[in-house]
């Protein structure tokens, strides 16, 4: 027994000296470090004197921190929520294409490239030339070709006509769903409360969308006249409630509500910055944080996505087909079936992005170097540690994402400890 | 067996490890004929600077290794000394990191250069440039001048623009531009990870003119506030000659540009008639982006510089950047190289072989430059009453290259008040000259 004991003392003992030295000692050197001034780094240990907390009240009060942890919060809830969300959507999605696999090793593929490389490619994404020069940014540049392409006489007309087309369209659809959703509130109004609910979206969204279309005809249609934004706003909407009022009634379909929000948002946001060229990681404060946080949600979707897609096959079909039966829509399914299944790999994948994301600086460091406030904590730990040495801030300000990082890595832990005493 | 094998196996690693830990001690024990140099550069400069170390090798008989390290000699430099093992001699790029060895009394002093006939030789300000508390540290045999603003000299011809000899001249010269339809400058300020840095340079160029060379070194030092009314002062100017209208694309072109490839913009580009902007301050390298943009345009014909003039018609002061010679070791062979770097001879040689570099030295002949360009900026260094070196180099590094330069950039935004940029750098330098990393 005593043996046996020794050696298994003798297979972690390895580990845990390299542990111990690469990790226990330099977080012990690193928090040390942030309680004295005037340090001093020679040596094993740093030397200096003890002043207390005033590094940390210095980190804290210095508007470059603030902005360094606004950002930081802004990161870790966008690119959190979009890159689980786009995951699941993408696990559950592409589970029933015929091209799972290519569409999957595309969309991880960015995981692949590394960090420094996709800042750089997106850094050409971004890149912005002043009007009048050739733009060498990706965006910017399709953006001018859309403007160029739009404003010629005959797709100006064309586009014109394909609103108006639309519009019909939707007034008709909005029009039949009204005078169904009527009938049938008329049918089961004392039955079925849902069915009025129905009908109530349905008539806010065909008002809301009549109005934007006579705001639109006498605004123009320019977004960024307060009229122009005020018939956006109430286009979006509209097509919001039409949508919410197509998930109830199956007979519009979920297909319809996604390309009705999709065409608010693409007109929204070409309202917003127009054809011209825009320097996206310039605009503080949100422009440029959201440019930055896109990159993330870019590269790490492919992760979320093969994370949850595993989990997604493991749920079994006879479980999907059960709820199914039972006259469950997709939806139904995926909100009461699917979701609750796959619970612990959401909140797994969920920690450990949290965890990278509170790590994050390369993104920041190679596109804006945390110019134009685009600064997270940890672009600013490397910048004071190692541009301006800075050592006792740099600690204070290490130690401070230390501990916020600590009680992800709990969770992931106990999590992991918890299948393992099942297992 | 198994075992057998593991353990002679773990021997095996044991023994050539401490090998390698007491082969590493023998080294470092130095020659006293020998001297060991850690240099920063690279490339073809690399294989010039170990050239004329060999001449210096075949005239004096003394070994000398030369040990290229990574771009970032702060690190590479600083771990070194640290541990105990510094090369006899280095070059560094600014004052600012010779002043952090300087402080910890980790430098041979050069005083006994003073002494030389060779000290009265130097041009303008750079034994001071060399000197931290009154001691001299460092040597600078071959600068880089700053304060050079190139021009599209056909435009200028055809226009009849003068050369402005004022800045009250260049900002005339500015308007007329505009109303004749042209841009004045194009500017470009970025640069990755030092974005900003080539507004830090206009603002010095400003400031030394401005205030003086005493203020300006007080400003350096930190003795003087960020918040001083003749700082405030040098920003107002800048801003009269980079904002949205001066400057190719306004503000946002400005900030995005690429600082290599703004310069471009003096000769005309993209197929066009007319160049997008007359003129562009920057160093002496930046001809060397030009030419790679342009490669059938002739320097002295299509395009020139001339020296960003002072307020007043005496001769502007230079605003330079070079490499100062340190010495870690006082010892006879690194004296000897000091003063073989410091003479004429070997400056001629290396500025011919090396185009861009400008000899300290005020004997080396203007003849020894390839061109009009290096001759002109070579003539203004000698004859500068006034140098300094690139004052944000020389500054703490969380201000040098960090507030600095993003304040350049806030205030080239336009989005932050100048009081705001201000109060932000004071504030970081406040803390960075308290923390005993400062160079004062």
């Amino acid at each position: 027994m005593r043996n046996r004991k020794f050696v298994s003392w003798l297979f972690v003992g390895p580990a845990l000296l390299v542990v111990g030295f690469f990790l226990l000692y330099p977080t012990v050197i690193t928090t040390y470090t942030s309680f004295l001034g005037d340090v001093d780094m020679q040596g094993a240990f740093p030397t200096g004197n003890f002043i207390g907390v005033q590094n940390y009240v210095k980190v804290l009060t210095a508007s470059e921190t603030l902005i360094a942890f606004r950002n930081t919060m802004l990161w870790l809830v966008v690119m959190t929520a979009f890159t689980v969300g786009f995951g699941l959507i993408l696990a559950v999605l592409l589970d029933r294409v015929p091209y799972e696999s290519i569409a999957k090793s595309v969309i991880f593929m960015p995981m692949a490239v590394s960090f420094t490389a996709a800042s750089i490619i997106w850094k050409f994404v971004y890149a912005y030339r002043p009007p009048g020069f050739t733009q060498i940014g990706l965006l910017n540049s399709l953006l001018g070709a859309i403007g160029d392409f739009a404003s010629r006489p005959g797709v100006n007309n064309a586009l014109n006509i394909l609103f108006i087309a639309f519009g019909i369209i939707a007034a008709i659809l909005a029009l039949l769903s009204l005078a169904k959703g009527m009938w049938s509130a008329i049918e089961t109004w004392k039955e079925d409360n849902r069915i009025n609910w129905i009908a109530g979206a349905v008539i806010t969204g065909f008002v809301l969308l009549a109005v934007w279309y006579i705001i639109g005809f006498i605004g123009t249609r320019s977004g960024t006249t307060p009229l122009g934004m005020a018939g956006t706003i109430i286009m979006i909407l509209g097509m919001v409630s039409l949508g919410l009022a197509a998930i109830r009634d199956t007979s519009f379909g979920p297909p319809l509500m996604g390309a009705l929000i999709l065409l608010g948002i693409v007109d929204f946001m070409l309202s917003q910055i127009g054809f011209e060229p825009t320097t996206w990681l310039l605009e503080r404060p949100w422009t440029n944080n959201m440019a930055l946080i896109v990159m993330g949600i870019w590269v790490w979707t492919g992760f979320a996505m093969v994370m949850l897609s595993a989990a997604y096959k493991g749920i079994p079909t006879s479980m999907l087909e059960a709820a199914r039966v039972d006259g469950a829509n997709e939806l139904q399914v995926f909100w009461h079936v699917t979701i609750p299944y796959m619970k612990t790999t959401i909140i797994a994948t969920t920690t450990t992005i949290v965890i990278f994301v509170l790590k994050i600086f390369d993104f920041v460091w190679v596109t804006t170097n945390g110019e134009y406030g685009t600064d997270v904590l940890a672009s600013l730990m490397i910048r004071k540690m190692y541009s301006f040495y800075n050592y006792e801030t740099a600690s204070a300000l290490a130690v401070v994402l230390f501990v916020l990082i600590v009680p992800f890595v709990i969770i992931n832990i106990r999590r992991f400890q918890s299948r393992e005493a099942i297992r | 067996m198994l075992d057998k094998k593991l353990l002679s196996l773990t021997l095996l690693t044991l023994v050539l490890g401490l090998g390698l830990v007491f082969s590493g001690t023998f080294v470092a024990f130095g020659q006293e004929d020998k001297v060991t140099f850690a240099t920063s550069f690279g490339g073809n400069e690399l294989e010039i600077f170990k050239e004329l170390m060999a001449q210096f090798e075949d005239d004096t008989g003394i070994e000398v290794e030369v040990q290229p390290v990574s771009r970032n000699m702060k690190t590479a430099l600083g771990s070194r000394v640290e541990a105990g093992n510094p090369p006899d001699m280095a070059n560094v790029p600014n004052p600012g990191l010779m002043n952090n060895f300087a402080m910890k009394d980790q430098l041979a002093s050069l005083d006994w250069f003073k002494d030389t006939e060779l000290a009265d030789k130097m041009a303008g300000g750079f034994i001071g440039s060399g000197s931290y508390k009154g001691t001299l540290y460092g040597v600078v045999p071959a600068a880089s001048v700053k304060s050079l603003v190139w021009y599209n000299k056909k435009v200028f011809e055809e226009q009849g623009y003068e050369i402005p000899e004022t800045v009250g001249e260049l900002l005339q010269l500015q308007n007329e531009m505009l109303t004749d339809g042209y841009t004045p400058w194009t500017v470009g300020l970025e640069s990755g990870a030092a974005t900003g840095w080539p507004g830090t340079d206009w603002l010095e160029d400003i400031m030394l003119r401005l205030a003086g060379p005493e203020v300006y070194d007080m400003w350096v030092n930190h003795d003087i506030p960020w918040t001083d009314p003749r700082v405030a002062q040098a920003f107002r100017v800048f801003d009269l000659f980079v904002n949205e209208d001066t400057v190719m694309g306004g503000r946002k072109a400005a900030l995005t540009i690429n600082f290599g490839d703004s310069a471009q913009y003096i000769l005309p580009t993209e197929g066009r008639d007319e160049p997008r902007a007359l003129m562009h301050r920057q160093a002496t390298f930046i001809q060397d982006f030009i030419q790679e943009a342009h490669p059938d345009a002739e320097v002295g014909e299509d395009y020139d510089t001339f020296i960003f003039p002072a307020f007043g018609k005496e001769s502007p002061p230079i605003l330079f950047a070079g490499d100062l010679f340190i010495a870690f070791n006082d010892k006879p062979a690194v004296r000897e190289l000091i003063k073989y770097f410091a003479s004429a001879d070997i400056q001629q040689t290396w500025v011919e072989k090396n185009p861009g570099r400008l000899a300290v030295n005020v004997d080396v002949p203007l003849s020894a430059y390839p061109n009009d360009t290096l001759r002109k900026a070579a003539e203004a260094l000698k004859e500068a009453e006034t140098a300094r070196f690139d004052g944000s180099d020389s500054m703490d590094s969380a201000v040098g290259s960090g507030s600095f330069w993003s304040g350049v950039v806030d205030y080239v935004q336009g989005e932050k008040s100048l009081n705001d940029v201000l109060t932000t750098i004071e504030n970081s330098a406040d803390d960075a000259y308290d923390s005993g990393e400062a160079t004062d």
